[in-house]
C-alpha cells in the first residue's frame, strides 16, 4: 500500500477499529458513538453490548439485514438469556429498533417476564409503526416500572378503544418522537400518570388538547427539544388543574413568551432552559406571580448546572 | 543466521533474519505451511506493505523478535491502555499516517502484539476526550443529521458510569 497523504482512522478496516474500542472504557466508548455515524454504529456493536451494556437491549433491522427474520429473534433471544442468566438484577433496560413480529414480541415479552426489578424502560422504535396494544402489553408485564420513555416514530392502533386500567406503578412517561401518530390512543394508556414529558416533537395544538382531556391530573409537565407551530396550543395549559412544575428546555416556541397566556394557580416552579434568547424575566414573573421557584437558563450560560441533568432519570441496577 | 528477502510494494527488497521476519503470522504461514523456500533466494513478496512502512515495522520487530509469547488474550479481562512499554511510546511518537500505515500493514502481517500496541497509542489518544475533540483529533466529518446527535446523547445519558 502507498503511504497516501489520507490515511485516516476512517481507512481502517471495522475490525481494527473495533479492536481500539476494545481499548476503551465504558465512558469513552460511549462517547465515540457521537462521533459520527459509522462510530456510533460500530461502537455500539460487538461484545460491549452483551458485557458491558447489559441492560441494552439493541436490536438494530438494519445491522441484520440479510440474514432474515430468525436471525434477529435469535438475536434477541441471545441478548436475553446474557440478560436473564445474569446475576446483577437490573431496573433499566432500553430496547432499540425491535423487530415487531410475533415471534420478535413473544421474546420480548418472555424477557421482560425475568425483569421484575424494571423500574426505568426505554422503548425506541425509528423504523417502522409501533402498534399501541404493544406499548399496553410491555406497561403490564412490568409491574415495578416507574419511568416509561417512548421514543416512536409513529404509534398507531389498529380500532380505537378504551383500555383497562393498567396495574402498575407508573409515574413518568416520556413521549419522543418525529410524529406522535395516535396520540389520543396512546396517552389514554397513561390516565394516571402525574410526570410526562413531550419530547423531540412537533406538538400540535390537537396533540396537547389530548393530553389535557386524556391526563387531567399530570402534576409535572416538561418540554424538550420540541416544537410547537405558535402560542395557540399553549392556552390550553390553563386546564391543567394539578399542575405543579412545568419545565421547558431546548425549544423553539419559548421565545415567543411574552404572549404566553396564565398558568394555571396551582404551578409553583417553572423553569425555562436554554430556550431562546429570554430576557423577560420580570415580565414573566409578573405574569406568572403565583409560581415560587422560577429560572431561566440561557443559552449563553455554561450547561454545568446540574439542573438539567436533574431532568433525567437515570436508573441504575441494583449491585 | 539465515535470512529471507521480502519484496515491498514499491519494489525495495529488504534482507530480513528469518527469525525477525517470523513475528509476521502471515511470512511465518508463508515459510511453514505453504512451504516457500527461503534459501531459493527469491523475494517474498508484500504487496500490501510501502518500504518506508515495512521499515519501520522491523525496526519494531528487530526489537521486540525475543519476546515471550503473550498470554492468550482473556475476553473479559478490562484491556489496559497503560502498559505501553517506553520504547514502543517513543516508536509510536510518529504523525498519525504513519501510525495507522503501521497497522494497517501489521494487519496484513498478521502482527498481533504490534496491532495491540498501536491500538492502545489510538485509544488513549480518545480518552478523556469529548466528541468534538475526538473530532477535530482525527479529522472526522460530523456526518449526523441535525438533531440526532443531541438524541444519542439522551440515550447515553441512561448507559453512563456514575464515577
Amino acid at each position: 500500500m502507498e503511504p497516501t497523504s489520507s490515511t485516516l482512522i476512517q481507512d481502517l478496516p471495522p475490525e481494527l477499529q473495533l479492536l481500539i474500542f476494545d481499548y476503551l472504557d465504558f465512558n469513552s466508548r460511549l462517547n465515540c458513538t457521537l462521533v459520527c455515524r459509522n462510530w456510533n454504529r460500530l461502537a455500539m456493536s460487538g461484545a460491549f453490548l452483551n458485557e458491558r451494556v447489559l441492560m441494552k437491549l439493541e436490536v438494530d433491522c438494519k445491522c441484520n439485514q440479510g440474514h432474515g427474520q430468525p436471525t434477529r429473534i435469535k438475536t434477541v433471544r441471545y441478548i436475553g438469556s446474557v440478560l436473564c442468566n445474569s446475576d446483577r438484577r437490573y431496573r433499566a433496560l432500553t430496547i432499540l429498533y425491535m423487530h415487531e413480529t410475533l415471534p420478535g414480541i413473544n421474546s420480548l415479552l418472555g424477557i421482560l417476564r425475568k425483569f421484575e426489578d424494571l423500574t426505568y424502560l426505554h422503548y425506541e422504535q425509528r423504523h417502522r409503526v409501533t402498534h399501541i396494544t404493544l406499548v399496553e402489553q410491555i406497561v403490564q408485564y412490568c409491574p415495578r416500572l416507574k419511568n416509561l420513555h417512548l421514543f416512536l416514530i409513529l404509534a398507531r392502533c389498529n380500532k380505537r378503544r378504551t383500555w383497562d386500567q393498567l396495574p402498575n406503578n407508573l409515574e413518568e412517561v416520556t413521549f419522543s418522537g418525529v410524529c406522535l401518530g395516535d396520540f389520543s390512543t396512546l396517552v389514554q394508556l397513561f390516565r394516571n400518570v402525574t410526570n410526562v414529558a413531550l419530547r423531540c416533537a412537533r406538538v400540535r395544538s390537537d396533540h396537547l388538547e389530548v393530553l389535557v382531556k386524556f391526563m387531567p391530573r399530570v402534576q409535572v409537565l416538561k418540554f424538550e427539544y420540541i416544537e410547537v407551530t405558535g402560542i395557540r396550543p399553549l392556552r390550553l395549559l390553563k386546564n391543567l388543574r394539578w399542575l405543579r412544575s412545568l419545565t421547558i428546555a431546548h425549544s423553539l416556541f419559548a421565545k415567543e413568551f411574552s404572549k404566553w397566556p396564565k398558568l394555571p394557580p396551582s404551578v409553583r416552579s417553572v423553569t425555562l432552559y436554554q430556550c431562546a434568547q429570554v430576557r423577560l424575566r420580570e415580565q414573566l414573573h409578573e405574569r406568572w406571580g403565583h409560581v415560587e421557584k422560577f429560572r431561566i437558563v440561557e443559552p449563553s450560560e455554561r450547561s454545568n448546572s446540574s439542573d438539567y441533568e436533574m431532568l433525567f432519570v437515570v436508573m441504575w441496577f441494583v449491585s | 543466521m539465515s535470512t529471507i528477502k521480502l519484496e515491498t510494494s514499491d519494489g525495495v527488497k529488504f534482507t530480513v533474519k528469518t527469525q525477525v521476519a517470523k513475528c509476521s503470522g502471515t511470512i511465518r504461514t508463508m515459510l511453514e505451511d505453504i512451504g516457500i523456500n527461503p534459501q531459493d533466494g527469491e523475494a517474498i513478496p508484500l504487496s500490501n506493505v510501502h518500504s518506508t512502512i515495512l521499515q519501520k515495522i522491523l525496526v519494531w520487530a528487530e526489537h521486540h523478535v525475543d519476546d515471550p509469547e503473550p498470554p492468550r488474550d482473556d475476553a473479559d479481562a478490562a484491556k489496559r491502555t497503560d502498559d505501553i512499554c517506553s520504547w514502543d511510546e517513543d516508536f509510536l511518537k510518529v504523525d498519525q499516517r504513519t501510525l495507522f500505515d503501521v497497522m494497517l500493514a501489521a494487519n496484513y502481517l498478521d502482527m498481533k502484539q504490534l496491532i495491540a500496541v498501536c491500538c492502545k497509542t489510538v485509544a488513549n489518544m480518545i480518552k478523556g476526550k469529548t466528541a468534538d475533540q475526538i473530532r477535530k483529533t482525527f479529522n472526522i466529518e460530523n456526518d449526523f443529521p441535525p438533531g440526532d446527535e443531541d438524541k444519542i446523547r439522551l440515550r447515553n445519558q441512561f448507559c453512563e458510569e456514575r464515577r
